[in-house]
């Protein structure tokens, strides 16, 4: 986790005391059920990834974080002040929200342009011009936004996130839905952005794109922080777990005496009817190790797939650690 | 910034088959005092009793109440339902001042639809011959009520998604129906605020127009409808929680 004394500044050079986002023992009830659990997290500038399987309580934290939700308990300050009840924030922070909902009726110039109008700017039509060639929306700027597909629309709200400048930009699932050269597009467009000095926060239930931008990790697991921290370390926690692959051959007794000899296989397991269950304690050795073994034995590969690759997995193996 | 406001609200309310159907609905009375004046020999009842009736039966029972309820839901409720309103939300604007906005956008698209009908449906049914003022009373009736609806269907389209059908219950029922069975409901309604400020200005006699409630009562009962209304609304727009309607 990071610590919470560092002193940091925003882009415009001017230093933040403490944590951009703290977050200090938040819990978030929704009636009997609890979507939050118990998290303590300071957030600082650079791309912070919420990583989480859906329904994990990545909205509901992002939304307690941009002042759209009262924790039940705990407290969010966000620039030091509370995120709830003050919508002064939002001078300083940018929000794109997952829902694709737009004015239908407006252009997505005019969009960016009452955007900039509504945070009171001095010059408007300026900044939206700005925002919006940061997000390459073309010619489709002044078409109407009934017309626009899912990645236009996903760049015409953070066109007009971003209209203001924040220092503090909070995306909610921004990859959902869009094509891979777009994905590409505001992946670097968000670490540019955080390049500049920004906070970046933004939620994934996709560990690669995760993997590809943020430099901080949570990893949230039904409302709990499951890990935290610097990516790397959480990827190697991932790695370093004991895999299990599913392997069916022409001879599964045969394979199975065969891979009992390799070190790093730690157990096997027979079942007449879905052939062996074998788990190694390195992913990397036994995937270059496999076909060897095979030919080595003289049996007919059916079968060999990773059995308990699923993010929950990998979640539920953090949660256990 | 709030000249934005208004104009991102104009454009909502202006949606073309939602104006058409409502500005339909507002020439309804001035068809009726064409019908009344052109139709039939004679006229029966006189004008200065068929004109009040007809303003009020017609004009504050149906057309006003109705055409304030789909811009009064429509102005904020509509953003709040499609998930739009997050980006006004998101917004360093005071929320009281998004409503005030609101509340004036809902009321002056009502007042274009409503206002000119009153005055034209009301001087053709006179004939222009208005001894009791009751043109006037009606007018001021109208603005006012248009106000007071406004204010009162924003707030409650903070509060529930189906703040068109309480509106529709409140009209119909509430003004409609339980005034005749219980007379105190008289206090908490619209449309007797509104019969009570056109008897004000009128000197109509009691035959042609008598209102349950005085006009102080009437202004008096209004002006608190509507502070209510607005406190209200920026209370619950200022602890709008996003995971329940966003």
């Amino acid at each position: 986790m990071t610590t919470t004394d560092d002193r940091t500044s925003g882009p415009s050079g001017n230093p933040i005391p403490g944590p951009v986002i703290r977050l200090d023992g938040i819990t978030r009830w929704y009636g009997n059920v609890v979507a939050i659990n118990d998290i303590s997290f300071d957030f600082q500038p650079g791309v912070t990834g919420i990583l989480g399987p859906n329904g994990a309580g990545k909205s509901t934290l992002l939304h307690l974080m941009s002042g759209f939700l009262q924790p039940s308990s705990g407290e969010v300050l966000v620039f030091g002040e509370s995120a709830w009840d003050h919508p002064d924030l939002f001078t300083r922070l940018g929000l794109v929200p997952e829902s694709e909902a737009v004015y239908p009726f407006l252009t997505a110039r005019e969009f960016v342009t009452i955007s900039a109008r509504l945070h009171r700017l001095p010059d408007p039509e300026a900044a939206a011009r700005l925002a919006l060639d940061r997000v390459e929306l073309g010619e489709a700027q002044d078409r109407p936004m009934r017309g626009y597909s899912k990645g236009m629309r996903q760049r015409a709200k953070i066109a007009a996130s971003l209209v203001h400048d924040p220092e503090l930009l909070i995306l909610d699932e921004p990859f959902n839905g869009t094509d891979p050269r777009l994905r590409i597009h505001l992946m670097q467009l968000l670490r540019r952005l955080a390049a500049e000095g920004r906070t970046i926060v933004f939620s994934s239930h996709i560990l690669e794109e995760v993997e590809r931008i943020a430099d901080e990790v949570l990893v949230i697991l039904n409302g709990r922080l499951a890990a935290a921290g610097n990516f790397h370390e959480i990827r190697r926690l991932m790695t370093d777990r004991p895999h299990t692959f599913a392997v069916r051959s022409s001879d599964d007794r045969l394979l199975a005496s065969e891979l009992f000899k390799e070190p790093y296989v730690a157990a096997v397991s027979i079942d007449s009817a879905s052939g062996l269950e074998v788990r190694t304690t390195d992913f990397s050795a036994f995937s270059a190790a496999i076909a060897g073994i095979i030919h080595r034995s003289g049996v007919t590969l059916n079968e060999l797939r990773p059995s308990d690759e699923s993010l929950e997995s990998v979640f539920s193996y953090l949660v256990r650690k | 910034m709030t000249r934005a406001l208004i104009l991102l609200t104009a454009r909502q309310l202006a949606g073309r088959r939602r104006a058409l159907f409502l500005a339909l609905l507002g020439l309804i009375p001035i068809f009726v005092a064409i019908l009344y004046r052109f139709a039939g020999d004679h006229m029966d009842p006189p004008p200065v009793e068929f004109t009040p009736e007809m303003l009020d039966n017609l004009v504050l029972a149906v057309v006003l109440p109705l055409i304030a309820l789909v811009f009064g839901t429509a102005a904020l409720g509509a953003e709040i339902e499609d998930g739009t309103a997050i980006y006004l939300l998101t917004k360093p604007i005071e929320r009281w001042r998004i409503l005030l906005v609101k509340i004036g956008v809902a009321t002056a698209a009502t007042l274009a639809l409503t206002l000119p009908a009153t005055l034209i449906a009301s001087l053709i049914s006179l004939g222009g011959d208005d001894p009791y003022g009751l043109t006037a009373g009606f007018v001021l009736a109208v603005a006012v009520g248009a106000l007071a609806y406004s204010a009162l269907f924003v707030a409650l389209s903070i509060r529930t998604s189906r703040a068109l059908l309480a509106g529709l219950v409140y009209v119909f029922v509430w003004e409609a129906i339980v005034p005749t069975f219980f007379d105190g409901t008289r206090w908490i309604s619209i449309r007797q605020y509104m019969l009570g400020l056109a008897d004000l200005v009128s000197s109509a006699p009691d035959a042609a127009l008598d209102a349950d409630l005085s006009g102080g009562a009437a202004a008096v009962a209004t002006v608190i409808l509507v502070v209510l209304s607005v406190w209200f609304g920026t209370r619950l727009i200022n602890r709008f929680e996003v995971g329940e309607r966003l």
